[in-house]
C-alpha cells in the first residue's frame, strides 16, 4: 500500500433545506432555476385534499403547474410514460418529486422520457462485455427537487429503476443531469409515511453504508459520509420509542442523503444483492431482507476486508474491528426493531435458497463484494447460515 | 483436517443414526457440519435426520417400548444393563474429551470427569431397583386391596442442548431406563457427538433394540419428535423460549412433558458475607463452561454502602481468569460454542451499557486470541433490575452487580425475573441463609457457592422449567401413577 492518497472524488452540487421552515426557500430555489411552471410527482395517498402535500402547495403558490398523482410502487413503465405526457402537456419547466423512492425515479425516469427520442429500452443500461454501459442521454433535463417523504437514498442518486409491465424485468436508466438539484427535508412530510417504512427504508440505509465502507473501492471523503449515515442510523433506530419522533425521521432522511452519496464512491456487496434477489420475490422489503443476511455477510467477507470492519466500528461506537462485536451488535439493535432474525422466520423456504442463488449470481453488485463469490453454491451455503 | 480424523475416531458412525439397534443409513444426504469453537473450523460433519428418520426412530421406541422386553423385565435387569453401561461410559472420557472442548468450548481437563459424572448417575439410578418402591400398598375406601404403581410412562422424547451433553443425556437417560421406557434421543446440532457414543455404548452392551434410539435433527424435524403421537413424553433441556414452543405442542394433544430451561439466578451477598471469598467464589463458578451454564449465578446483589468494594474484589478475581484453547492445560475458561452465541452475547454487552449499566471490565475479545469465539471475562456493575442484562440469560462469561437498599429490596430484585432456577445467598448465618432461602422463588437455593445437585432435584420455578431431574424427583416424571384396588393381595406383590 502507497503511503499517500490517491484519488478523485467529485461532489455534484445539491442545495438541502431542512426542518420545519424548509418549504420558505422553495420559490427562491425555483426562481433560481428560472422555473415559473413546476409540476409535482407523487402518489395517490398524497395526492389527496388535505394531506401534507398542502405545505407544497402553499409554498408554490402560483407557480404549481399541475400534479401528477398516479406514481405506482417500483415504477412500472406505464406510469412513468404517463407522467411524461402530463409533463408534457403541462409544459413542466421544474419537477418536484414528493415521496419515496418510487415517486423520485417516477420522476426522474419521466424526465428523461419527455427530454429523449427512443423507447424506454433503447435509454436503459445494458450489460456489454462484462461492463454497465450506459447510453448518453445528452439532451437537457428538466430541473429535480426532491421533498422526500422516507429516508430513501434514491434522493441523492442518477439512476432510476423501473418495471416493465409485461416482462417484470428491470430497466436501468442513468443519467447524472437528472439529478436532484435540490432537497426539501420537512418533519410534517416524513411523519406521513408509516412506521415499518421508515424503518425498513433505514435498515436499508444502514445495510448500504456498510457494504460502502466495506467496499474495496472508496475513498476518505465517502467514508466521512458512509461513517455518519451508518452512526445516524443506528442512533435513531436503536430507540425503539424514538424512531418515531421527527428528529428522529428528519435525521434518517439526512442519513439517507449522505449514504447515497457516500455509495456512489463505493462499491455494494453481497447484502444489497440478497435484497434484490429475496425482497421483491418474496415481497420482504429489502431493509429487512438487508437486516437479515448482514451478520453472515460481515463474517463472510471479514477477513476480505478488515479496514472495512475497522471502519464499521468506529460508526457504532465499538473498539477495534472485531466482527463477532459488530456482528453481535447490529443483531442486537435487529432484535430491538422486531426484525425477524431469519430468513425462514421471513417466509423463505429451504427449497427456494437456490433459484435465489441463481438470480443473486446474476446481479451486477456481486462484483464489488469484497471477497468473490466462487459460485451458487457458496451462496446456498452462506444463505443456509441466514435461514 | 487433524482434528477430522480424531473426531471420526471418537464418534465411529457419524454418518448414521442409532435405531432399533443398529447404525443405519440416512434417509437422505443431508449432513451438519459441526464447527470447532476455537478455531472457527469444521471439525465433525454428522448425518442430519430428515422425516423419515425420526419416525423411523419413533417406531422403534415405540416398538420395543409395546412389544419389546424392555418394560416388562423387573427394575433389577434393568439396573443391571445400566451398571454395564457406565462401566462402558467411563472408558469413553477420551473420546468426549476429544468432542465436547471443540462443540462447545469447554475445558479439556473437565472430559473425564464429566463423563465419570454421567457414568456414576447410571449407578445412582441402578440403585434404586432394590430401594424404590416402585408399588405400594395404600388402604382403598373401597376394596381389599389397594396398590399405587409407578408404571414406565412410554416413549420418552429426549431433547438435549450442546452445552453438556454427556450429562444432559445422564440426567434423562437414566432414570427413564429404570422406569422402563424406552428413549429416542435428539442430540443437538451444535453438539452431536455424545449421543452418537452413548450410541455405541448401548450396541456394546446388547440393550434390547429399539430402547435407546439417536438422531441428530433441526428444528424442523425435531418438531415431529414433540408432535408424535407415539411419543409419550418429551423431556427437554434448553433454552426458555424453545421450552415455551415445546410446552405449547405438547399441551395440544396432552403429552407429558418435563422442561429444564433457562435462568437468570441471583446471588446475594448478605452485610456480613466475606467480600472476597464471595467474589472468588462467583468468579469461579462463571468459568465453568465459560458461563454457559443455565443454573449460572449471573445477578449478583449487593448493598449500595458495599457495591463498589464488592465490584472491586469480584473485577479483581474475574479479570484474572486465564481465557485460552480449552485444550491448553493452563486455560481456565475458553471460548463459547457457536458464532450466534458469540454475537448473541457482545450484542447483550452493547444493549447493557447502551441501558445505563457501568462496564467494568472485559466486554470484548480477548487480546491475542483473534480467532474462535471467546469472550472477556465481563463484569457490569450498578446494573438496574429492569436492564437488559439482568433479564436476559446471557450464556456467557457476563455478570452484573446489582446494588440493592436493604435486604428486602435484595429478595425483591432477586425475584424480580421471570426465571427460578438456581440462587446463593452469602452469609456466615446458617438460619440466616435458611430464611433468605424460603423467601427465594427458585428451584435450588445455596449457601455461600454455587451448588446444583441432581442427587436432590434440579429445575426450575417460574419460567426456568416444569418438572425436577435428579433424585427420585426425576422416577416421578418418567413414570404414570396407576392405581390399583383388588379384593384381596396379590402373590407378585412384595411389601
Amino acid at each position: 500500500m502507497s503511503d499517500t492518497i490517491d484519488f478523485q472524488h467529485v461532489t455534484p452540487a445539491l442545495r438541502v433545506h431542512a426542518g420545519t421552515r424548509a418549504f420558505t426557500h422553495l420559490p427562491r430555489e425555483l426562481d433560481r432555476l428560472g422555473s415559473k411552471r413546476a409540476v409535482i410527482i407523487c402518489g395517490a395517498t398524497l395526492g389527496r385534499e388535505a394531506s401534507p402535500l398542502d405545505l407544497v402547495r402553499e409554498a408554490l403558490g402560483g407557480r404549481l403547474a399541475g400534479t401528477f398523482s398516479s406514481v405506482k410502487a417500483h415504477s412500472p413503465v406505464s406510469s412513468v410514460k404517463a407522467a411524461a405526457d402530463l409533463l408534457r402537456s403541462l409544459k413542466a419547466d421544474a419537477v418536484i418529486a414528493v415521496g419515496g423512492g418510487s415517486a423520485i425515479v417516477t420522476a426522474r425516469a419521466a424526465s428523461i422520457l419527455v427530454a429523449e427520442q427512443g423507447d424506454v429500452a433503447s435509454l436503459a443500461t445494458t450489460v456489454r462485455d462484462g461492463a454497465l454501459t450506459s447510453p448518453r442521454l445528452g439532451n437537457p433535463k428538466l430541473p429535480q427537487l426532491i421533498v422526500p417523504t422516507t429516508p430513501t437514498t434514491a434522493m441523492a442518486k442518477a439512476g432510476s429503476a423501473l418495471l416493465d409491465d409485461e416482462t417484470h424485468a428491470r430497466l436501468a436508466l442513468f443519467d447524472p443531469k437528472t439529478r436532484a438539484q435540490c432537497l426539501f427535508i420537512h418533519p410534517d412530510l416524513l411523519a406521513s409515511a408509516p412506521r415499518h417504512l421508515i424503518v425498513s427504508a433505514s435498515l436499508n440505509t444502514l445495510a448500504m453504508s456498510i457494504e460502502g465502507l466495506m467496499s474495496s473501492k472508496g475513498d476518505p471523503i465517502a467514508d466521512g459520509e458512509l461513517i455518519h449515515a451508518l452512526r445516524l442510523c443506528d442512533q435513531h433506530l436503536r430507540n425503539d420509542e424514538t424512531v418515531d419522533t421527527p428528529k428522529a425521521r428528519v435525521n434518517l432522511a439526512i442519513a439517507a442523503l449522505l449514504c447515497g452519496q457516500g455509495t456512489d464512491h463505493s462499491g455494494a456487496g453481497m447484502t444489497t444483492v440478497l435484497g434484490h434477489a429475496i425482497g421483491s420475490h418474496f415481497g420482504i422489503e429489502n431493509g429487512v431482507v438487508n437486516a437479515i443476511v448482514l451478520p453472515t455477510v460481515l463474517h463472510f467477507n471479514a477477513a476480505a476486508a478488515r479496514d472495512g470492519i475497522d471502519k464499521v466500528a468506529v460508526a457504532l461506537g465499538l473498539p477495534g474491528g472485531d466482527v463477532a462485536r459488530v456482528a453481535g451488535r447490529l443483531r442486537a439493535l435487529f432484535e430491538t426493531l422486531n426484525v425477524p432474525a431469519h430468513l425462514r422466520e421471513a417466509g423463505v423456504k429451504k427449497t427456494d435458497l437456490p433459484d435465489i442463488a441463481k438470480r443473486a449470481m446474476g446481479d451486477w453488485f456481486l462484483k464489488s463484494n469484497p471477497r468473490p463469490v466462487q459460485d451458487e453454491h457458496e451462496l446456498v451455503a452462506l444463505m443456509e447460515d441466514a435461514w | 483436517m487433524d482434528h477430522m480424523i480424531t473426531a471420526r475416531q471418537a464418534v465411529r458412525h457419524a454418518g448414521r443414526f442409532f435405531i432399533g439397534g443398529q447404525w443405519v443409513e440416512p434417509s437422505s444426504d443431508a449432513t451438519i457440519t459441526v464447527i470447532d469453537s476455537a478455531t472457527e473450523q469444521p471439525f465433525l460433519e454428522v448425518a442430519e435426520a430428515q422425516a423419515a428418520d425420526m419416525s423411523r426412530a419413533i417406531a422403534a421406541a415405540r416398538e420395543a417400548f409395546d412389544n419389546g422386553p424392555w418394560p416388562r423385565m423387573s427394575h433389577a435387569e434393568r439396573a443391571g444393563y445400566m451398571r454395564a453401561l457406565a462401566q462402558a461410559l467411563r472408558k469413553r472420557g477420551q473420546d468426549i474429551r476429544e468432542l465436547w472442548p471443540r462443540e462447545a468450548g469447554a475445558l479439556a481437563t473437565l472430559a473425564q470427569p464429566y463423563t465419570d459424572r454421567a457414568a456414576s448417575e447410571f449407578e445412582y439410578y441402578a440403585d434404586f431397583a432394590a430401594t424404590h418402591a416402585f408399588e405400594e400398598y395404600h388402604k382403598p375406601t373401597n376394596g381389599e386391596f389397594g396398590l399405587l404403581v409407578r408404571e414406565p410412562v412410554g416413549v420418552v422424547g429426549a431433547i438435549v442442548p450442546w452445552n453438556g451433553p454427556v450429562v444432559a443425556i445422564s440426567h434423562k437417560l437414566a432414570p427413564a431406563l429404570l422406569c422402563g421406557c424406552t428413549v429416542v434421543l435428539k442430540s443437538s446440532p451444535e453438539a452431536p457427538g455424545e449421543g452418537l457414543i452413548y450410541g455405541e455404548i448401548a450396541e456394546e452392551i446388547g440393550l434390547p433394540p429399539g430402547v435407546f434410539n439417536v438422531v441428530t435433527a433441526n428444528r424442523e424435524v425435531s418438531e415431529m419428535l414433540v408432535t408424535d403421537p407415539r411419543v409419550d413424553k418429551i423431556s427437554f433441556t434448553g433454552s426458555t423460549a424453545t421450552g415455551r414452543r415445546i410446552g405449547a405442542l405438547c399441551g395440544e394433544r396432552i403429552a407429558r412433558c418435563s422442561l429444564e430451561l433457562g435462568g437468570k439466578s441471583a446471588a446475594i451477598i448478605l452485610d456480613d458475607a466475606d467480600i472476597e471469598s464471595a467474589a472468588e467464589a462467583l468468579a469461579r463458578a462463571e468459568c465453568a463452561i465459560n458461563g454457559q451454564v443455565c443454573a449460572s449465578l449471573t445477578r449478583i446483589i449487593v448493598s449500595q454502602q458495599r457495591h463498589d468494594a464488592f465490584v472491586e474484589a469480584l473485577t479483581a478475581s474475574f479479570s484474572r481468569v486465564r481465557v485460552g484453547d480449552p485444550y491448553d492445560s493452563s486455560s481456565e475458561m475458553g471460548p463459547l460454542a457457536t458464532r450466534q452465541q458469540h454475537e448473541k452475547v457482545f450484542g447483550l454487552i452493547a444493549k447493557g451499557t447502551e441501558q445505563g449499566a457501568r462496564l467494568v471490565t472485559g466486554g470484548g475479545r480477548p487480546h491475542g486470541l483473534n480467532r474462535g469465539f471467546y469472550v472477556e471475562p465481563t463484569v457490569f456493575a450498578s446494573v438496574e433490575s429492569r436492564n437488559i442484562i439482568a433479564q436476559e440469560e446471557i450464556f456467557g462469561p457476563v455478570l452484573s452487580v446489582l446494588p440493592a437498599r436493604d435486604e428486602a429490596h435484595a429478595i425483591d430484585i432477586a425475584n424480580d425475573t421471570i426465571y427460578g432456577l438456581n440462587a446463593s445467598v452469602f452469609t456466615p448465618d446458617i438460619d440466616h441463609a435458611r430464611k433468605v432461602a424460603a423467601q427465594l422463588r427458585s428451584g435450588t437455593v445455596a449457601q455461600n457457592a454455587f451448588r446444583i445437585d441432581f442427587g436432590i432435584a434440579f429445575g426450575g420455578f417460574k419460567q426456568s422449567g416444569i418438572g425436577r431431574e435428579g433424585g427420585t424427583e426425576a422416577l416421578g416424571i418418567y413414570t404414570e401413577a396407576k392405581t390399583v384396588i383388588l379384593d384381596g393381595r396379590p402373590s407378585s406383590f412384595i411389601a
